[in-house]
């Protein structure tokens, strides 16, 4: 599979260049085992065992629901597990397998002895924060809601930037004057105002966000793509194809676009980034995903409150310094790799 | 020969790619007297501009030049240091490039550009430059050199950039000018002008003159010694006249008979008209008012009227700007029309949609001068040739549109086997060819080709006319044929019509047109182009 998609030269030129950068290689593969451990969060933090044996049978309650009094207790309710009580009716009758950090990103762990926020002990490797929570674990899960949104708004943003560039360039006149302009002067919006008074009136979620922060961010690619298009298509094989009828649609798909997708693919990295950004600010702000969900920005926030427990603040600056360093190495890599100038065939 | 001005001995250039080297220049020997005007004459990619370059040492960092001697005026070039080569440079040796529009910087006038080497070489003042850059321009035959001193690089048309690139070069009156391809630009009429002004600043001057070209007549008419080069070394270097007259290697006589000759094959008595254009116009607005009215617009083409009919071509020559592509594009509708009427089969499909059209581009197709600018880079040979299938045969399946495409290349000499590979795998002729099976494939009856071997090399134009003329008579095809090369056309067409500023000026059988033209302009025309002849034989006595 891989070597198939390498036979096309220029693509494994770019691969050669892409891994001959040992930053951008490393940092990939960093980021690449970062980013699956967190896909995995679940996993790895969690308040419910992974794996229980009770009464000779293997229960998940990770996945699966059970009751109290599923084990024996009094409640209809969903099993704390961390409740003692609770341990103990488990313990009796078989075992429990915890994950690695027994706690989610949600767990107020009352046992833990201090009031929050706790400095970094043995129970929890981060500390806890303000309201007893396991940072660790808020870490895990805010990293990967960072990154799966930063994913989303870029694969949007670009989808909507290119198909908006593409038809802007290859039409150009009339379409083109009224869709610059149009770009023109919705960029001229400030966009965070934007966002903090749209959060006042709907209640922001993951996707609300998403959306909201979408309508903002298409007009990033809109530019190289439009320019790539209008230089492309006076060149003499689209006149080529023209001229053998192939439709508008599909000249632009097979002929102009991969020209473009060379920009495109230059400046995701960059778009990702600073889409990562955005959230952390928004987060920090306050205007960002709901309260309680875990994020990196409402970790800074929390560390600029309580400047006592610098455990938070600066276990939120390294996270966001790391996923951005690693972001922007990559980025670097794949910039010289859609290099023309190194990439010579 | 060590009081050569120029002695090179063995001359070596590598490039390292990626993981390989590649020899592009094996071990040439060079040596050029004072006065003397020695050429360089190969195919492109024969070595002949890298082994100029080193000499100058304006190579990439990526070539490895080695040789056992190259001494100019005595002095070692190889282990020159930064001043040495610096006094070089456009002092000793000055260089004319093929593309005055890219050597000049856009950015600067033109008192700028040549001021510039007379203030770094001789240090001097101001005024003293602008006197001297005077002198130089009026030497070049730039008329009202006062005036042209303020101008930039656009403003000038190719041939006044081409003086310009001149006075650049000859501005510390050199011992040595490099002319590497200083002509291949350049229009016909304007060429013969360079070449006349070259070799009498050459006799004024007595410097020596190393004039690289793919072009036998520009160097049967110039030169004084000839070396041929191919695939980096040199095969044979005699006196012009007597490399023309008795070529001793196989290649020089591969390349002076390849030369275009020949005539097209006789059409049909009767043949019937296919299509026609009468009145045609096309305008293209250069300003507009602010409600969008045109204020300022240039007839590209301007009331031009043409039939042609089945098999037979149909050459239109003319200079660059004189809208023969312009006109050629708007008989396919790939330019709008401004006004006037085309038929074809007695169809008007000037007034036709987009839509409706689209069954007609079967039967019209078109072939394009640069055949690495008309294959998209990232479509193998059989989705490229292909392409046209799926549009208007789409009741072929996968196989039988794979047959075509196999029954297509082989047609135009190529093999089959290669289908899978991309375009730039391939050769200048072998994608022309390629560009051609693509027309072909959908079997059309009218193949407008522009220019379509005028960046090929002599013998690959000589062999993709060949293909040409063999496919006419095979299908049945009929060609408009767009050229600026009049051997070209004249092997080509049954008629011919000649183009200025966009209008036709004389129409007519190829060989009345060729033996007795009428019109003034088609009269230059002639006279440029065949001039080098003249020329040649006077040499060649």
């Amino acid at each position: 599979m891989m070597s198939a998609w390498l036979d096309d030269p220029i693509r494994a030129r770019r691969f050669a260049v892409f891994s001959a950068s040992r930053r951008g290689w490393w940092s990939l593969w960093i980021f690449a085992v970062l980013f699956v451990l967190s896909l995995c969060a679940e996993l790895v933090a969690n308040d419910k065992p992974l794996l229980v044996k009770f009464d000779g049978q293997y229960l998940t309650p990770f996945i699966q629901f059970y009751t109290e009094t599923h084990f024996g207790g009094e409640f209809e309710a969903e099993a704390d597990y961390r409740d003692p009580y609770v341990a103990e009716l488990i313990n009796e009758k078989g075992w429990m397998l915890f994950a690695p950090v027994p706690f989610s990103y949600d767990t107020i762990d009352y046992e833990n002895p201090g009031s929050p926020p706790t400095a970094p002990s043995a129970r929890h490797w981060l500390g806890t924060d303000d309201q007893g929570r396991d940072v660790l674990a808020r870490v895990i899960y805010g990293f990967r809601i960072s990154v799966l949104f930063g994913l989303a708004l870029t694969v949007a943003s670009s989808f909507l930037g290119v198909a908006i560039g593409a038809v802007q360039g290859y039409f150009g006149g009339r379409v083109d004057l009224y869709g610059q302009r149009f770009v023109e002067v919705w960029q001229g919006m400030p966009q965070l105002y934007m966002l903090i008074i749209m959060a006042a009136v709907i209640t922001p979620g993951f996707w609300t966000l998403l959306i909201l922060m979408t309508l903002f961010a298409w007009t990033q690619l809109v530019g190289v793509v439009r320019a790539e298009f209008l230089r492309v298509r006076n060149f003499d094989y689209v006149r080529a194809a023209r001229a053998l009828g192939v439709s508008d649609g599909v000249i632009m798909w097979r002929h102009v676009l991969p020209n473009a997708m060379v920009a495109t693919m230059t400046f995701m990295p960059f778009i990702l980034i600073g889409s990562v950004t955005t959230l952390t600010s928004l987060d920090f702000l306050g205007f960002g995903l709901p309260p309680g969900s875990p994020s990196l920005g409402e970790l800074l926030n929390q560390g600029k409150n309580n400047l006592q427990a610098p455990w938070l603040g600066i276990t939120g600056f390294l996270t966001i310094a790391l996923m951005l360093s690693l972001l922007v190495f990559i980025g670097e890599a794949v910039r010289d790799a859609f290099d023309p100038r190194k990439v010579v065939l | 020969m060590s009081d050569a001005l120029l002695h090179i001995e063995n001359l070596r250039v590598q490039f390292r790619g990626h993981e390989q080297l590649t020899d592009v220049v094996r071990g040439v020997n060079l040596d050029i007297g004072a006065g003397e005007t020695h050429a360089l004459v190969g195919e492109s990619g024969s070595g002949k501009s890298v082994t100029a370059r080193a000499l100058l040492k304006l190579l990439p960092e990526s070539a490895a030049v080695s040789a056992d001697a190259m001494r100019f005026a005595g002095q070692s070039v190889l282990d020159a240091d930064a001043a040495q080569l610096h006094a070089l440079r456009g002092g000793g040796v000055g260089m004319v490039f093929q593309e005055p529009m890219t050597a000049l910087n856009p950015l600067h006038t033109v008192e700028k550009q040549i001021g510039e080497t007379l203030t770094l070489h001789q240090g001097l003042s101001a005024r003293r430059a602008r006197e001297r850059t005077v002198q130089m321009l009026e030497r070049v035959g730039i008329e009202n050199p006062q005036l042209r001193l303020g101008a930039y690089p656009h403003e000038l048309s190719g041939g006044q950039r081409q003086r310009v690139m001149i006075a650049m070069a000859l501005a510390n009156s050199p011992q040595l000018l490099i002319a590497d391809e200083p002509t291949t630009a350049l229009d016909v009429t304007v060429e013969a002008q360079i070449l006349q002004l070259l070799s009498s600043l050459q006799r004024e001057t007595g410097m020596a003159m190393l004039l690289i070209s793919h072009d036998l007549g520009v160097v049967r008419r110039v030169a004084s010694t000839t070396s041929v080069m191919r695939e980096g070394e040199i095969v044979e270097s005699a006196p012009t006249a007597r490399l023309f007259n008795q070529p001793q290697h196989e290649y020089t006589r591969h390349l002076i008979n390849a030369e275009p000759t020949g005539s097209p094959a006789p059409i049909a008595d009767g043949a019937r008209e296919l299509m026609r254009a009468e009145g045609v116009d096309v305008n293209f607005v250069l300003k507009r008012s602010l409600f969008g009215k045109p204020t300022v617009s240039l007839k590209a083409v301007d009331d031009v009227s043409l039939t042609l009919r089945a098999g037979e071509t149909l050459g239109v020559v003319g200079e660059s700007g004189s809208g023969k592509s312009t006109l050629a594009q708007s008989l396919l509708r790939l330019v709008p029309l401004s006004a006037g009427v085309v038929e074809f089969d007695s169809q008007r499909m000037d007034s036709l949609s987009a839509k409706d059209l689209r069954p007609l581009r079967q039967d019209l197709q078109i072939v394009f001068q640069d055949p690495f600018g008309s294959l998209s880079p990232r479509l193998t040979v059989a989705q490229l040739v292909a392409e046209g299938l799926a549009v208007h045969r789409r009741d072929l399946d996968a196989d039988a549109r794979d047959a075509k495409v196999e029954a297509a290349l082989r047609e135009v000499e190529l093999d089959p086997a290669l289908r899978h590979r991309y375009p730039h795998e391939f050769s200048g002729g072998q994608r022309q060819r390629i560009a051609i099976a693509r027309a072909l494939v959908l079997q059309p009856k009218v193949v407008v080709l522009d220019e379509p071997t005028s960046a090929l090399d002599r013998s690959v134009q000589a062999q993709v006319l060949d293909l040409l003329k063999r496919l006419q008579v095979q299908h049945k095809l009929t060609y408009l044929f767009i050229s600026h090369d009049l051997k070209v056309v004249r092997s080509i067409s049954h008629r011919v019509m000649v183009m200025q500023r966009g209008r036709v000026v004389e129409h007519g059988d190829t060989e009345a047109i060729f033996t007795a033209p009428e019109h003034p302009y088609s009269k230059t025309l002639l006279a440029a182009a065949t001039d080098r002849d003249l020329h040649a034989t006077d040499v060649g006595v």
